[in-house]
């Protein structure tokens, strides 16, 4: 493994002032980092640990502003928290389904929601793809059986974060940390401020169109700071399904995030977001337009959960997604109006 | 020199008496009347402690002072020449202390070792390897199966070129035919004729240990410590490639995490650490990589398995026949055709199989060879028979069955998983949940021999140690000497000391075919039944009893058999040995005509299927499963729980995915190359079926291997039995199911 420089940041304000040499990474729980470095995928001059900054892993809540997440909060504290269980059950549902225990100790949310493809050409120094300057994706004409079917014909990875889905089905937002703009001041007084950026987590993960060799807007030296979940209503409802194929500490096959606000057996407004499906959080708004306002019976549900299928272009071996999908669409708006079933069948 | 004894061999309900001849100094195998004290029973392991307290050193545990760390560099191209190997940039780095190229001028797939390093860290080693520069010139490969058995394919050895069969690759190798009886009139005698192809997936052992050597040099003499199955193989392997005597080589392995066929010898990792440890003048630990241990350290040959079965309405099955092939990469090994040769009366086979050479890592023995592959195919065809003619599965078994302890096996096993609970009708249950039962047969051989030795040494404390060569390979052979032992002297467990994994030590074979228990513990009750003789001498003395009374040892007294009352302690006896010990060392003698030489077994599988999601989960196993004599019934039911585990494995998950455009592995590692955690494993019901076999003085037959054989196919009977979807390729995989739901839904398509 190549060698690097290990600095524990003591504050927001050191941590700004480590990333700026060249080279230097952000280190959270630093378990999708050590992938990477063993499989020499990145070479960091220096890793920056925000562990060491305890602001960041605030939580708390405000009737107004709704709920305010620091994103070195560990994957195991989210599922043990309680203003996170009241307000966002499915971003616990989402927590508890990830790795193992051992990994949820160290995993924080942000390094959750900033970690690299999982795409196995991705994932192997042998192959130089797309997404590491290279010239094609393997995926397309190779294995592709854990890959994307919809938005994948540049590149056909899937979202890794289980964390995403919930989030940008609750409407989040997230803000941003970053280095002051270049100074173009003729005459330099004080330095200039850093600035912070708020904005919707839709917007936060980037398609390949937009950017083949990162997947969120973020810059070298920015830091995610907060994540933020509007205040929800009596009537709303969240929940997340996962599809491993194995139950022990399995990456999933397919999963879905849903929140609604329900109002007499139907949604008033509806959120569905698919994981595993695309290489950012895939927002099916063919299925919330099939459901949105109709009873949640099971023939409205049906046909909503078909409407999956709309916009998908399966590669070669991973057109079962789409019947998992289907599944997946249908229990969760099951569950919507009968949370007793959990979404099991 | 021999004498012959009447022997009560069998099981409850079939026993027989059975004329033995056995050497004139053999204890008879223990007779079915006999009371046992230690053997037979539940006893822990001896080593139980060490090992989950961690004190147990394995290989990659040895620490020496002034050790380096060695690293390979294996071959990323899966058919190239190598145009040359420069490592002077990597021997000019700080910290490193040898760098070897192999003299090797073809690579035929992606691991192929090429060279290694040693250095102070295992870092430096790492660093080191990227800085040999390879220079390859790539050719044209095949990993695919098919393709690869086409005319015109890459070859993967190009001089076999003249060999191609007709109208097909060279890659192919000669077909292997087995015929019994007259297959043609078979299927005329067939009122049904069912066929079916099948498909089963390449499966890495995935030893938890990797192949790890540690080497030490000290003049001409070597020191090995080796992750091995067979230690005196890795002895004599690096006395040959050292050309050295294999008096000047000590292998060690007091523990080992796992080999299932894939740790005999020394091969390229055990001669690179020692050739390291040679040029840097420093012991040097080599531990393959986890990738490396996926890409080169041996698999389970994938299969293409047409068969075709005839049965007559009555339940007879006329004809069997199996045309097959597969891939072990550049190695052979790929047949599947021994469960259906050697499972079933029907008079009528015919097998025909051959290799398929690929640019693969090559496969190596797997915890029963072909047998998984082969079951798989055979015993869902079974299963199909009797629903063509509408009988129950169990029930053309036991009419085409002609083992007694199979179909005793089957009978308690469906008593145990509520047979009469299965589908009558498969496929009909509301849903979207389904369940079913299914069940699936296995045969072993019996692969006990002679040879191997036991030295056991009494003391005048009362203490006694066993020594044997041999290794562990997992099922437990320290406890069971230590057992057989103290029940032989009628000593407690306590007072044994069994030392083992040395090759300094007597011999003991290599633990492959399931051999070990078979083989060493006869040796073991031998060398305790002459020591025991001496001992009886002694006590005859000091009891002041005529030579020749006969005499007991129980419960650590020694006793005139006529009268218990002349009895000396253990404890006192000992203390009168002359010079303080006694030593005696046995070698296992040969067979005798046993009960059975077939080992046999059934599985029952009990699972549930979510027919939306076409995930399996299997709710239970029953496996009913006979070794001979249980000497331990704690270690064979670890054997029957670890087969079964590895067997869930192959057939819901494992899978060695290669790209078929550059030849890579795309899953060398433990997230994508799936193997069955804690949430995966059901409940497990392991049946010990005790035979008395009769074939050596334990009873003992071999169990590692037939445990792992008929799981996959059990359960995918159970999950025909659930959906009325019958899976024809491994492993099990949720888009599989769902496709063969779709089909069952829409045949035409
Ligand atoms: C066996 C296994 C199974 C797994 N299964 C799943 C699964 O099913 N679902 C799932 O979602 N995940 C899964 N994971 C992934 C795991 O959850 C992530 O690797 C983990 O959450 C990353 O968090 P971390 O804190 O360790 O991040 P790190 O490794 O420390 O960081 C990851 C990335 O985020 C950046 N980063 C971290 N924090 C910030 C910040 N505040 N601001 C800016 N950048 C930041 C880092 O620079 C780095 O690039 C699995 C992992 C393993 C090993």
């Amino acid at each position: 493994m190549h060698r690097f420089e290990y600095a524990n940041a003591a504050s927001l304000q050191a941590a700004q002032e480590q990333l700026k040499a060249d080279g230097s990474v952000i280190k959270a729980g630093g378990i999708d980092l050590l992938d990477l470095l063993k499989e020499h995928l990145i070479q960091p001059a220096r890793l920056v640990q925000l562990k060491s900054i305890p602001e960041l892993s605030n939580v708390h809540f405000d009737p107004q502003r709704g709920l305010s997440i620091g994103p070195m909060l560990t994957l195991a504290q989210t599922i043990q928290h309680p203003l996170i269980k009241q307000h966002t059950p499915s971003l616990v549902q989402a927590a508890q389904a990830i790795a193992t225990p051992q990994i949820r100790n160290l995993a924080t949310l942000g390094g959750n929601l900033c970690q690299r493809p999982r795409c196995w050409y991705f994932r192997s120094e042998d192959f130089h793809c797309f997404k590491k300057g290279g010239r094609r994706c393997f995926a397309q004409e190779g294995e592709n059986i854990n890959h994307a079917i919809y938005n994948n014909t540049l590149c056909a990875m899937v979202h890794p974060s289980g964390i995403a889905g919930p989030l940008v089905a609750l409407g989040a937002s997230v803000t941003l940390l970053k280095p002051p703009a270049p100074d173009r001041r003729l005459i330099k007084t004080k330095p200039l401020p850093h600035q912070t950026q708020t904005l919707p987590i839709e917007d936060f993960f980037t398609p390949p169109e937009r950017s083949l060799l990162r997947e969120t807007i973020l810059g070298p030296q920015d830091i995610l700071t907060h994540i933020h979940i509007p205040p929800r209503s009596s009537h709303s409802r969240d929940l997340y399904l996962k599809q491993k194929h194995k139950e022990s500490a399995d990456w999933p096959l397919a999963e879905i995030a849903v929140s609604a606000e329900i109002e007499q057996g139907r949604c008033k407004s509806l959120r569905v977001v698919l994981g595993s499906a695309a290489p950012t959080p895939w927002r099916s708004k063919a299925v919330e337009d099939a459901i949105l306002g109709k009873p949640l019976d099971d023939k409205h549900i049906q046909q909503a959960a078909k409407a999956v299928r709309q916009d998908a272009k399966p590669l070669a071996q991973n057109a079962y997604k789409l019947d998992l999908f289907e599944t997946l669409v249908a229990r969760a708006l099951h569950a919507l109006n009968h949370p007793a079933s959990q979404g099991r069948p | 020199m021999s004498q012959e004894i009447k022997s009560k061999l069998g099981f409850p309900g079939q026993w027989q008496e059975t004329t033995l001849r056995i050497p004139d100094d053999e204890p008879p195998p223990w007779d079915p009347s006999y009371k046992f004290q230690t053997v037979n029973k539940a006893v822990p392991r001896v080593d139980a402690f060490a090992k989950v307290t961690g004190r147990a050193t394995y290989t990659t545990d040895i620490r020496k002072p002034g050790l380096l760390y060695g690293r390979l560099l294996v071959s990323s191209h899966p058919s190239a020449t190598i145009k040359s190997i420069d490592v002077s940039k990597a021997k000019a780095l700080t910290g490193v202390k040898a760098v070897i190229a192999l003299p090797i001028k073809e690579v035929r797939f992606v691991g192929q070792e090429i060279a290694a390093v040693a250095a102070t860290s295992s870092q430096i080693a790492d660093d080191a390897l990227r800085l040999i520069k390879v220079e390859y010139d790539p050719r044209p490969f095949v990993v695919d199966v098919e393709t690869a058995r086409k005319e015109g394919a890459p070859l993967v050895f190009p001089k076999r070129a003249a060999q191609a069969p007709e109208g097909k690759s060279a890659n192919v190798t000669p077909q292997r035919i087995t015929k019994r009886g007259d297959i043609e009139a078979g299927f005329k005698r067939a009122e049904h004729i069912l066929e079916g192809q099948f498909r089963t997936q390449v499966q890495t052992h995935s030893c938890l240990e990797p192949h790890a050597f540690t080497a030490e040099w000290e003049g001409d003499q070597l020191t090995v410590w080796a992750s091995t199955q067979s230690t005196f193989s890795v002895r004599d392997e690096l006395a040959q490639v050292f050309e050295i005597s294999p008096s000047k080589v000590r292998v060690f392995s007091e523990y080992m995490g796992g080999g299932f066929g894939s740790k005999f010898g020394a091969r390229a990792s055990g001669k690179l650490a020692a050739m390291l440890a040679k040029e840097a003048k420093a012991p040097v630990c080599l531990i393959p990589s986890r990738k490396e241990e996926h890409l080169t350290h041996g698999n389970r040959p994938n299969s293409v398995q047409h068969f075709k079965m005839g049965v007559r309405n009555d339940g007879t099955i006329t004809a069997m026949q199996l045309t097959s092939y597969g891939t072990g990469g550049i190695a052979g090994g790929a047949a599947a055709t021994r469960p259906m040769l050697g499972l079933y009366r029907c008079p009528n086979k015919l097998a025909i199989d051959e290799d398929v050479f690929t640019h693969a890592g090559p496969a190596r023995a797997f915890r029963a060879p072909g047998h998984p592959q082969g079951a798989f195919s055979l015993e869902q065809m079974v299963d199909m028979c009797a629903e063509k003619i509408g009988m129950d599965p169990l029930q053309i078994r036991l009419q085409n069955d002609p083992h007694t302890v199979r179909r005793a096996q089957m009978e308690l096993g469906a008593k145990r998983i509520g047979w009469d609970r299965r589908n009558k009708t498969p496929g009909t249950q509301k849903g979207p949940i389904m369940r079913g039962l299914g069940m699936a047969s296995s045969l072993w051989y019996n692969t006990g021999s002679a040879g191997a030795e036991i030295l056991v040494k009494i003391h005048k404390d009362g203490r006694v140690e066993a020594f044997s060569g041999g290794q562990d390979i997992g099922t437990g052979i320290r406890t069971l000497i230590a057992q057989v032992v103290a029940e032989e002297l009628g000593i407690p467990l306590q007072l044994l000391h069994v030392h083992i994994g040395d090759t300094q030590h007597p011999y003991a074979p290599g633990s492959g075919g399931s051999k070990t228990t078979p083989c060493v513990t006869p040796a073991a009750r031998k060398a305790a039944f002459l020591a025991k003789q001496k001992l009886f001498d002694l006590a005859r003395t000091l009891l002041k009893l005529e030579p020749k009374t006969p005499m007991i040892a129980q419960q650590s007294r020694i006793f005139s058999k006529a009268d218990p009352k002349m009895s000396v302690d253990w404890a006192q006896l000992t203390r009168y040995l002359p010079n303080g010990i006694l030593s005696v060392q046995a070698t296992r003698a040969h067979n005798y005509a046993a009960y059975n030489n077939i080992i046999a077994g059934v599985q029952f599988a009990e699972v549930e299927v979510d027919t939306q999601t076409g995930l399996i989960r299997v709710l239970k196993i029953v496996a009913v499963h006979d070794c001979g004599l249980v000497l331990n019934k704690l270690t064979a039911r670890s054997q029957v729980n670890g087969g079964v585990i590895q067997g869930i494995s192959y057939a819901l998950f494992e899978d060695r995915i290669l790209d078929p455009r550059t030849g890579q592995m795309v899953n060398p590692n433990f997230e994508h190359y799936k193997i069955a955690g804690s949430r995966e494993i059901p409940e497990i019901d392991a049946v010990l079926f005790d035979v008395y076999a009769g074939s050596n003085n334990t009873h003992a037959l071999g169990l590692g291997e037939p445990t792992t054989v008929p799981t996959a196919a059990a359960i995918a009977n159970a999950v025909y039995n659930a959906t009325g979807a019958r899976l024809f390729e491994l492993p099990m995989t949720p888009d599989r199911v769902l496709k063969a739901l779709a089909q069952r839904r829409s045949p035409q398509k």
